[in-house]
């Protein structure tokens, strides 16, 4: 009886969590779920073989704030291997990483990036318009409030990266600034 | 963006997590053994564990600012863009008539294929202020130092965008950007994949443009094209054909690599033939009489660019350009033929925090062969011209925010004309806010004498005779004629409240020195069985000017379906000859650029499919060349029946069925502009 108590306790406990959880994530920052965005991304991304830890580094800035330190650590895409979390500065070498997000102070920078990335594993991601026909693989974007990303599969391609037909069915493809 | 929002938020937010510590206490209190660890992480650690779909059914507290890139707000000058988009809705086929939409520009249709464009005044037919360029190839012939534009074409669907900055861009260009730079920028060979058939028709002109992209293994691009414009005659005042009809065909390619290691290659070329007639005088000296007469210009060319760009980190790169450019221009007698071999290198890093240099070095050679005529010569026939020089710019970001920054730069060039010629430059940005930003400038830029200015003889003009023996005034260059100057002082300001609504404005002053004139020289008599005096006037650079001016320009689009855009152009110019020229003709150039400009354009989609747009034009009157102001109405209506075919009726010069823009000053006669209709189907596949 006391433990059949104990069980019900956990389960309202757990249940009283989950609505008290819910709410608050209706109206999560867009950064806070970015990272989260990213995060899930790189499980259906298939890296060359004999890639490294899955390498997060953040280029221009850190735009997500504490939630990018909270993605230091996590198993990513499976729990032996540990994410990596590196702010870079202007001008130091990307092709450690694996991912790299280019936020939006170091746009002018674009070019450059998706030049040195090309047939070197990392991919690139963004959350500026326009970034993806520029040449970044993953670029978010809002719609209604909403986040959505789209992906440069050619680039990607280029890139060395295989990605997962089920990240494809949810993303906007886009290609080069294509004429209409 | 900082607001109400935010605040609210972060309130509920706190709201929240503390009933779920109050509610964590109690369960603590409840069991024994506590609740699992990821309970206690933060939000953004529990975000994670949400499935993509599910991350994508939430909604975020704080829409973001729009980042779009702000390239063109940041930039220190008088710039403007014409993007694919503004140049597919213009219904326009030619480059130069493109320009006419930028706001500050001077641009006059003076017969079939010649125009006079230039920025900030001295307006001509023969306008040698500005520097124009293909994917950086230059346009304009070192013979006048400006474009044959009847030679000049390019596949209008193919051009990513035109640049059009106005002032002085010596410091980075180099010679002859005294008023002005204009970049035609082409697409990447990956963004034109697949095939396009365009091709129209009207009473004016007939063209027609086949081109294909496809891929070249991984790793490259390349496109292909073919194309031919055919123009009819425009009329004479009388309602005569004006014999100035022009005819080009082209072909050519452009193949993009992006290779590992940060490496990118562009190869690209075209070949072109075109002949365009004009009317010129003969003279005759049995008796003295002047005729007008019909000719052909045929012109022959081609180029072949390469281009290698190497990004050696996120903030540094370097790019190496070499190109190759041959054309052969003759008509009549004249025969003109020029090879140019063109070599550029620029590197581009940043320096710490608040250092973006840039500096290059360039090297070009280029060679004429003139068959000499007794009408046109140069002497020397032959001559092979050198110029060598490098640049740098440094943008320096002046304090913490980088809101403000500093730009100094300079170019030092040699000529084989006027030796050593130093262009630097200054420029201040200052970004208020995310909204405007207010920018000013000083510069020195020159235009170096061309090889008609220091080596030409051009016969022009019959005057009376003298004792039976006709009179003959002939231009003649001088090797010793020096180059041109100006000192520019601009300022702008730039708002942009919302990504629908920008507002540009800019002045400027300049002060140029040592224009160049046109001096009598003392007549000599040519001995020969019909002897003759020729009259010289040669060049001399007796003369400075003033011009200042004010260019305002706006863009509102108050929903996606209608937009406008407007600009004005005020321009004063006061022109000064020495007082040892005798050259009375340099005044009335002030009079050859309208004092007052207005545009207005205005774009309607009233439907996904369908897309309409009028241009209007205000050009003042020309004073110098009896050209009564104008107003000018272009309209175009595009319809996409498929996602892949799109049909235009496009009409022109729509409120005058003929009317003048510039008057042939070279020329016995003067064309006018006709109204024209141009429907066009475009298919792409």
């Amino acid at each position: 009886m006391a433990l059949l108590t104990t069980m019900t306790m956990r389960l309202l406990c757990g249940a009283l969590l989950l609505l008290a959880l819910t709410p608050a994530h209706a109206v999560p920052s867009e950064y806070d779920l970015k990272a989260a965005f990213i995060f899930q991304i790189a499980k259906f991304v298939e890296w060359p073989a004999g890639s490294a830890p899955p390498r997060l580094c953040v280029l221009g800035g850190n735009p997500f704030g504490a939630a990018l330190e909270a993605l230091r650590g996590k198993p990513s895409p499976s729990p032996e291997r540990k994410m990596e979390v590196t702010l870079l500065d202007m001008g130091a070498d990307i092709r450690e990483c694996s991912m790299l997000f280019i936020a939006s102070p170091a746009e002018r920078h674009l070019e450059r990036i998706v030049a040195i990335s090309r047939g070197a594993g990392i991919l690139t991601i963004g959350d500026t318009e326009g970034f993806a026909k520029r040449g970044a693989m993953v670029n978010f974007y809002l719609e209604n409030g909403k986040v959505r990303f789209e992906i440069n599969l050619d680039v990607a391609r280029q890139g060395g990266l295989k990605i997962s037909s089920k990240l494809l069915s949810l993303a906007r493809i886009v290609d080069f600034q294509q004429d209409r | 963006m900082p607001g109400n929002a935010p605040i609210v938020m972060n309130r509920n937010l706190q709201a929240l997590r503390m009933s779920r510590r109050l509610l964590l206490f109690f369960c603590l209190l409840l069991q024994p053994t506590g609740v699992s660890a990821n309970v206690s992480a933060d939000d953004s650690a529990s975000l994670t564990d949400y499935s993509l779909e599910q991350l994508m059914d939430l909604s975020v507290a704080v829409t973001s600012a729009a980042r779009k890139p702000q390239k063109l707000e940041d930039a220190a000058a008088a710039i403007y863009v014409i993007t694919q988009e503004d140049i597919r809705r213009s219904g326009m086929t030619s480059l130069p008539e493109l320009l006419r939409m930028a706001p500050g520009m001077q641009v006059a249709h003076i017969d079939g294929s010649t125009w006079a464009i230039s920025s900030r005044g001295f307006n001509a037919k023969n306008s040698d202020n500005l520097l124009v360029m293909l994917d950086g190839r230059v346009l304009h012939t070192p013979t006048f130092t400006g474009v044959y534009w009847d030679a000049q074409d390019v596949v209008l669907e193919d051009i990513e965008r035109i640049e059009v900055i106005r002032g002085p861009g010596g410091a980075l260009w180099g010679a002859n950007a005294v008023s002005g730079v204009i970049n035609i920028i082409t697409k990447s060979a990956s963004a034109t994949q697949g095939g396009l058939v365009s091709g129209g028709g009207g009473n004016f002109e007939r063209q027609g443009t086949v081109r294909y992209g496809g891929k070249i293994n991984e790793t490259g691009n390349f496109r292909i094209y073919a194309r031919n414009i055919a123009q009819d005659n425009f009329r004479l005042a009388s309602g005569a054909d004006a014999h100035d009809q022009r005819d080009l065909r082209s072909a050519g390619f452009r193949a993009d690599w992006g290779l590992a290691g940060g490496n990118s290659l562009t190869v690209q070329g075209d070949t072109y033939a075109s002949d365009s007639d004009h009317t010129g005088s003969a003279i005759s000296l049995s008796p003295p009489s002047s005729t007008p007469i019909g000719y052909t210009i045929d012109q022959k060319g081609g180029n072949l660019l390469t281009r290698w760009k190497r990004a050696l980190s996120t903030t540094s790169e370097w790019t190496a350009q070499f190109y190759y450019d041959y054309y052969e221009r003759r008509y009549l007698n004249v025969d003109e033929r020029r090879d140019t071999y063109d070599l550029d290198f620029q590197h581009r890093f940043l320096w710490g925090d608040a250092h973006d240099i840039v500096w290059g070095a360039g090297y070009r050679q280029t060679g004429d062969r003139m068959d000499n005529t007794i009408v046109v010569a140069f002497d020397p026939a032959r001559r092979d011209d050198r110029v060598a020089g490098a640049f740098f710019q440094d943008e320096i970001a002046l304090n913490r925010d980088k809101d403000l920054h500093l730009i100094v730069g300079s170019k030092f060039e040699h000529n084989d004309y006027t030796g050593f010629e130093h262009q630097p430059n200054v420029r201040l940005r200052w970004k208020l806010d995310e909204q405007r930003t207010v920018w000013t400038a000083l510069s020195r830029a020159v235009h170096t004498p061309s090889r008609t200015d220091a080596d030409g003889l051009v016969t022009t003009t019959l005057l009376p005779a003298t004792g039976g023996i006709a009179n003959v005034m002939q231009l003649q260059g001088n090797p010793a004629v020096q180059s041109e100057h100006v000192r520019a002082f601009e300022a702008g300001y730039r708002i942009h409240p919302s990504t629908r609504a920008q507002m540009d404005v800019s002045a400027f002053y300049n002060a140029h020195r040592n224009l160049m004139t046109i001096e009598p020289a003392d007549p000599y008599l040519v001995a020969g069985a019909q002897p003759y005096r020729i009259m010289p006037r040669i060049f001399y650079n007796k003369a400075s000017a003033t011009t200042y001016g004010l260019e305002w320009s706006g863009n509102w689009q108050p929903s996606d379906k209608w937009q406008f855009k407007a600009a004005y152009t005020w321009l004063q110019m006061n022109i000064r000859r020495d007082a040892d020229s005798l050259d009375t003709s340099i005044e009335s150039e002030v009079g050859r650029s309208p004092q007052n400009q207005f545009q207005l354009h205005v774009f309607h989609s009233p439907s996904a499919h369908v897309d309409l747009s009028g241009a209007l034009y205000y050009v003042d009157s020309l004073p110098s060349l009896n050209v009564p102001a104008y107003v000018r109405l272009d309209a175009r209506i595009g319809w996409r029946i498929r996602r892949d075919l799109e049909l235009s009726l496009t009409g022109r010069n729509l409120l005058d069925s003929r009317q003048p823009e510039f008057v042939n000053t070279s020329g016995p006669r003067t064309s006018e502009v006709s109204r024209s209709l141009f429907g066009a189907a475009t298919w792409r596949f």
